[in-house]
């Protein structure tokens, strides 16, 4: 999911977006335009991804994991979205479900920790916490909430060669700011694709605390794009994170009970 | 009449039959654990200071189709302290001693779109509790190690069905497994000397103490167990409500005393009891908030009495917190009470058994410190306010590679010796748990 939420904010266009963007984006979109119209081109009503994440700590040592996620979105956009780790044996079956809602009210978040055989309910300050070790913070696992941020485009900067628009994203009220552990991010949006090709993470303090490259981006149906590599870095922490898509499927339905509290605990095929 | 038992495990081996018949790749993992205890104090029932203990799972599951899934988990099991009777294989766990082979799980599961079916031997985990659940009744524990208490897995029939609103689940278990009590010869085993006592205080003289047996329920519909909970995370925008119902037994029992002088016979009974529990869950800023409570109602009041437990408590984790030093601090605290709603007649010839309502007035919490992935350490603990009575256990967590966790800690058991952390004050230990998964 990882991998795809940000895939997802990020990829789109082809010529009928370009056409799109060049009749409703005349001259420079705002920065929350390119966010919209990310959102719009890359928005799927559900997805299954299998992937394999690379942990490596400081000393460059790697741990690896592999894991499942399922996101299905209603009708108003909201999405519910299942993470569950497959493998090693230790962490085999932990999960954590998300029900996206719009503006005004706080996500649900449950971790299922097999062991214990028990669904917790996670406040939302734990969304800032490294998730299961990784670089990842459990907020990195949500969609970009466009509700909650101001969007304001910087200009134009080319990431590995590619022509992207810049754009700052910071939380929109105090409210909003208590619930991020960033003080503001920086998006690098292809414009040829609308695929965030790269993240760079700020705390309160404003220093720069993590960094997320998108590679291997996939043309899928229409316009539809899939970065199918990413990698979060730490560089205060010198720890890296990878997350390979080794397999994808937009089609098969998702039962709506498997996106929830009971499913959370349904064992993995 | 009893339920014709060895009738399940056929039933179960035809289903896994028909299931495997056709099923996809089976995925495997094990789980090898080596525990090894050193006692501060001689115990008058067990003659060595050092214990060892040792048990393999190995995992298996997988799936027919989308909706079809298996998971069976034989468990073998070794102690140098005779918990573990060599001789026997248990489907049911309902021995006195833990088996030396048994199925520690075995379910066939279907899961549809709106309604899931379970069947087999299973764990269920209702509530919203940490460390005390008083609405989690369906899975007995087995005590034989009161520090590592751990649940039995009953033979039940679950269906849930899910709503727009609630969730339903209904749970049959038609089978009665009592909790796992300490034999004679084990150092848990709690002291007599309040029947003792009572004895002597009645009598005049010293009883002999004499086991009477435990009385099981006997008849089919007695054994039957049901359990119904209603949930729901919709209902009232961020907030987890369930509510439960439970009619059964209860697994721990209830010791009769019957004074035969010399003798005093004491005997293990098992009251039949219908509970209703409520649970609520949610999260204020960054701390998790959860309540739980069961009003316990026992048919006969000779029995047992009726009463009502209930625990509140909080959660919280920092992460990063003392300026980094840490990868994370983790927090939980609770109170856990009782209110005895209409107690037992005075001249009942029925007490509590050890193990069950300990905690009347009690402060639980537990603490992590986690330096790295890798390295951790955590104090778990518990007092019973009025009493004054404590459990406390800090231990070290370390993984030295992948798929090896190795923990050391001390077991303290404080108070005085009519409490119930107290009873076991000589049973202070360290210990050293090695886990290997492959």
């Amino acid at each position: 999911m990882i991998a795809d939420r940000y895939v997802w904010r990020a990829c789109g266009s082809g010529l009928c977006s370009a056409l799109v963007c060049l009749s409703t984006l005349a001259a420079e979109p705002t920065g929350r335009e390119i966010l919209e119209r990310q959102k719009q081109v890359h928005d799927v009503s559900r997805e299954t991804s299998h992937l394999s994440m690379r942990i490596y700590d400081r000393k460059g040592r790697a741990r690896e994991r592999a894991l499942v996620t399922h996101v299905k979105r209603d009708e108003q956009g909201d999405a519910r979205v299942l993470l569950k780790f497959l493998s090693p044996a230790d962490i085999r079956e932990v999960g954590l479900l998300t029900w996206e809602h719009g503006a005004g009210r706080k996500d649900d978040q449950w971790l299922y920790l097999p062991a214990a055989r028990a669904v917790k309910r996670i406040a939302g300050a734990t969304r800032k916490g490294a998730f299961m070790g990784t670089d990842l913070a459990y907020e990195d696992l949500q969609a970009e909430d466009l509700s909650r941020h101001s969007y304001t485009l910087l200009g134009s900067e080319a990431v590995d060669g590619v022509d992207c628009w810049k754009v700052e994203a910071r939380p929109g009220d105090k409210a909003d700011r208590a619930l991020t552990g960033y003080g503001h991010r920086l998006l690098w949006v292809r414009k040829q694709d609308w695929v965030t090709a790269r993240i760079d993470f700020f705390n309160h303090s404003r220093k720069h605390v993590k960094t997320a490259t998108f590679g291997d981006v996939v043309a899928l149906s229409g316009d539809l794009r899939r970065a199918n590599r990413v990698v979060y870095e730490q560089p205060l922490r010198k720890t890296r994170t990878e997350l390979i898509v080794t397999a994808r499927d937009l089609e098969s339905p998702i039962s709506d009970a498997l996106l929830t509290r009971q499913g959370l605990m349904r064992p993995s095929r | 009449m009893t339920w014709p038992r060895y009738l399940w495990p056929l039933v179960a081996a035809c289903c896994a039959g028909v299931t495997l018949a056709g099923a996809g790749e089976p995925h495997f993992s094990s789980e090898l654990r080596f525990n090894a205890f050193g006692y501060r104090h001689d115990s008058e029932r067990e003659a060595d200071n050092s214990a060892f203990e040792s048990d393999l799972r190995l995992d298996v599951s997988g799936s027919r189709g989308d909706h079809l899934r298996y998971r069976v988990v034989p468990q073998v099991r070794f102690d140098t302290t005779d918990r573990s009777d060599p001789w026997t294989i248990e489907w049911e766990e309902d021995g006195a001693d833990r088996p030396l082979l048994t199925v520690h799980e075995a379910v066939l599961a279907w899961y549809g779109d709106r309604v899931e079916w379970v069947v087999g031997k299973q764990f269920f985990d209702w509530g919203s509790g940490d460390g005390f659940k008083p609405a989690d009744n369906l899975n007995p524990y087995d005590w034989v190690d009161l520090p590592i208490a751990e649940k039995i897995g009953v033979s039940a029939l679950s269906l849930y069905r899910f709503g727009e609103s609630f969730d339903a689940q209904l749970v049959l278990v038609p089978w009665f497994t009592p909790a796992r009590l300490p034999a004679a010869d084990n150092r848990w085993l709690p002291s007599d000397a309040p029947l003792r006592e009572a004895y002597r205080r009645a009598v005049g003289s010293d009883p002999v103490v004499v086991d009477g047996g435990h009385e099981r329920p006997a008849h089919a519909t007695d054994t039957i167990q049901a359990a119904a909970r209603l949930a729901s995370s919709t209902l009232v925008t961020g907030w987890d409500l369930a509510l439960t119902f439970y009619s059964g037994h209860d697994s721990i029992g209830v010791l009769r005393t019957d004074a035969v002088p010399p003798d005093l016979v004491v005997t293990r009974v098992h009251p039949a009891y219908t509970e209703v529990g409520l649970s609520v869950a949610t999260t204020l800023g960054e701390w998790s908030l959860h309540a739980e409570a069961a009003w316990h109602d026992t048919d006969e009041r000779m029995l047992d009495d009726d009463y009502i437990e209930y625990v509140a408590g909080l959660n919280r984790t920092w992460y990063a917190p003392l300026a980094n030093a840490l990868e994370r601090i983790t927090l939980s605290l609770e109170y856990a009470g009782e209110t005895v709603t209409r107690s037992r007649p005075a001249d009942s010839p029925y007490t509590g058994a050890a193990f069950a309502r300990g905690l009347t007035g009690a402060v639980l919490g537990h603490i992590e410190l986690q330096w790295t992935e890798r390295v951790g350490l955590e104090i778990a603990g518990a007092v019973n306010v009025e009493a004054g009575d404590f459990r406390v256990k800090p231990s070290l967590a370390y993984e030295p590679v992948d798929g090896v966790e190795l923990e050391a800690g001390i077991d303290i058991f404080e108070g005085p010796c009519d409490s119930f952390f107290g009873g076991w004050d000589r049973n202070d230990r360290v210990y050293l748990l090695a886990t290997v998964r492959f």
